[in-house]
């Protein structure tokens, strides 16, 4: 149990780490569109929609990143100087009873409104846009299962806190 | 009886949270569990949840919230260039031989790298650990110092470009739209990002200048509290060159501090592409500095990607929350209960005002801006407030709220870096005297909201 909670977290730290790199392109991607409108009175609608796409990606891909790296913020009354039992207990009642149905919420939800998006390859509503968005909405899907996978690890995790003697 | 369960609603995911629980699942969770139980009593509609998806792709499309990863770009990156050490280390000494001078100088820095950086907490820690120790070598009383750094620290909220003034503009703007549909204006002008940045620039100047006439005043007439560092220090640290060093560590936040707000100023850019400029700014300073590693980049990236994540989860958990609160009829209580208050809207303004700075005390700007404002925004503008004007007074408010004991955030912030001799006391005296200033610059805008609107009209027109 221990060995997958681990392979999880390095799965999760690898993917984090990865997608981090997106917020470099929106640096660079969205100082470019306002110096190529201002300057040379250039603009493309698909670049514009390509800093969306990628902050999408940046935002959604690091909800599970966030929760391995404890960056989620917390209403800390008590959580920080309780003992590691009690944290332990508060994670995983809090994973099974909140995030959990919380992903499953979304995942059920989502799943009409991302297939009826792939069934007409739905692109740009605008001229010129970028025709990806119904991979766009698939992070609708994505994101949830990354998150579950890694909510599972943070609860096997606090399992074994509780276990311990 | 759907009445009664929005109230209950509310106290149940209130205390959901205070469980500990990271804030973006409980709310979700706990509006799901809620929203549950009154299917199963037969008052709550399931098809509610299937708006939910767009408003979470809506989310994902919105053009004006990629500035607040941007902005968190800037901010850690120029953290990571000790920007804020050189700056309080220079600003100190050239303030030294004054009395109160290096209290006037933390909030000058304080000032300075709200503009830059607007990240809750990093600018009282930097503060904390950097001047406090300073400020009680040279004999300042340990409340005094505590109060001014607190202080300082908040500014970041409120003086532009903050995350927190985009985040809000954002909110504002929508409940805007929503209050002039409700009142049959079906093409309503948009208040951006951007109205909110012009708004805050005057008050933020205000209280600024305010905290510094505070602080010297009290040096003049106490001494004692804010003693000036003794010349022959000074001497010793150098003092001969320190002009051409004043120069060169004010040069890059103040350069910075133009770029981004001049090309909003000037109507150049958005807020967003501001943001951009600003970060490629920052990665320049510390490329320039020497700073900027492969493994440097890396960690800034990472820890913008965490920030970042925190804050959309918890939009996102705010959203189902407020979904699930509306399929309760929660808004219509509200909306009722706000506009049949004995003395109008002044009334309800007030107390609205009051529950965001009580929440405050224990909950994040974010959680307050994502749940309460599109609950009671519409309901305030649909009275006839203007939105850029109660955005900026809101943002006061909670930063207000944040410095305020016993449970204010940067109060927290400071306790966990100040020096053993400094109590948790010194720390709520030493704030007092700031509050106020906080309570009268509320009141003077709210006497002469022209402060916060003027600037808005001259460069929007609007």
């Amino acid at each position: 149990m221990e060995a997958w909670a681990s392979w999880i977290d390095r799965f999760t730290l690898r993917l984090g780490r990865i997608n981090s790199w997106m917020i470099l392109g929106m640096v660079v991607g969205t100082a470019l569109v306002a110096v190529l409108r201002y300057f040379f009175n250039l603009g493309w609608v698909w670049m514009q929609d390509l800093m969306i796409y990628l902050h999408a990606l940046f935002f959604l891909g690091a909800v599970s990143f966030g929760l391995l790296r404890g960056g989620h913020v917390r209403v800390d009354l008590w959580y920080h100087t309780a003992s590691p039992k009690a944290q332990a207990r508060v994670d995983l009642l809090g994973c099974l009873g909140l995030l959990v149905p919380f992903c499953l919420l979304i995942l059920y939800q989502s799943f009409p409104y991302v297939t009826s998006s792939w069934a007409v390859l739905e692109g740009s509503s605008e001229t010129g846009g970028l025709p990806g968005v119904f991979l766009l909405k698939s992070l609708l899907l994505l994101f949830p299962l990354t998150l579950l996978l890694q909510g599972l690890s943070q609860s096997v995790k606090a399992l074994l806190v509780l276990r311990e003697g | 009886m759907a009445d009664t369960m929005a109230g209950v609603m509310f106290l149940f995911t209130m205390a959901v949270l205070m469980s500990g629980y990271p804030v973006a699942f409980a709310l979700g969770g706990s509006a799901l569990a809620f929203a549950g139980f009154g299917f199963l009593l037969g008052v709550f509609d399931l098809s509610f949840f299937s708006a939910f998806p767009e408003r979470v792709y809506g989310v994902m499309v919105n053009q004006s919230l990629v500035a607040v990863p941007l902005f968190i770009f800037m901010g850690v990156m120029l953290e990571r260039s000790k920007i804020s050490e050189d700056l309080l280390e220079t600003l100190g000494l050239l303030f030294g031989k004054t009395k109160g001078g290096i209290g006037v100088s933390i909030c000058l820095v304080g000032a300075l790298l709200a503009a830059s950086t607007g990240i809750v907490g990093a600018t009282v820690v930097t503060m904390g650990l950097i001047s406090l120790p300073v400020m009680l070598r040279y004999k300042y009383s340990p409340s005094f110092a505590s109060g001014i750094i607190a202080a300082s620290g908040t500014l970041g909220q409120i003086i532009p470009p903050s995350i927190i003034l985009v985040l809000l503009g954002d909110v504002i703007g929508s409940a805007h739209q929503q209050a002039q549909l409700s009142l049959g204006n079906f093409s309503p002008s948009a208040v951006s990002v951007g109205d909110l940045f012009l708004g805050a620039l005057f008050p933020g100047l205000l209280l600024v200048a305010l905290y510094i006439v505070f602080v010297f005043i009290v040096a003049q007439l106490k001494p004692d509290l804010a003693p000036a560092v003794p010349a022959q220090e000074l001497e010793a640290l150098a003092i001969g060159e320190l002009r051409g060093k004043v120069f060169k560590v004010l040069l890059p936040p103040v350069f910075l501090i133009i770029a981004v707000l001049g090309s909003i100023l000037a109507g150049v850019a958005t807020p967003t592409e501001a943001a951009s400029f600003g970060s490629v700014g920052a990665l320049l300073m510390a490329w320039v500095k020497g700073q900027l590693s492969l493994k440097t980049l890396q960690e800034v990236m990472e820890s913008v990607a965490e920030v970042n994540c925190m804050v959309f989860t918890i939009l996102l958990g705010s959203s189902l929350f407020s979904l699930v609160f509306r399929g309760f009829g929660g808004d219509e209580v509200v909306g009722r209960f706000l506009t049949n208050l004995p003395g109008g809207v002044a009334a309800a303004f007030v107390l609205v005002m009051a529950v965001m700075f009580l929440l405050g005390f224990f909950l994040d700007f974010f959680e307050i801006t994502f749940v309460m404002v599109p609950i009671v925004g519409p309901i305030l503008l649909a009275q006839g407030l203007n939105p850029i004007w109660l955005g900026v007074m809101i943002a006061i408010n909670l930063q207000t709220s944040f410095l305020t004991p016993p449970f204010g955030f940067a109060l927290f912030y400071l306790r966990g870096v100040a020096p053993k001799e400094v109590t948790t006391l010194h720390i709520y005296k030493g704030v007092i005297p700031f509050i106020l200033i906080q309570i009268l610059v509320l009141g003077i805008l709210w006497m002469l909201p022209q402060l916060i609107l003027w600037l808005p009209t001259q460069v929007y027109g609007s």
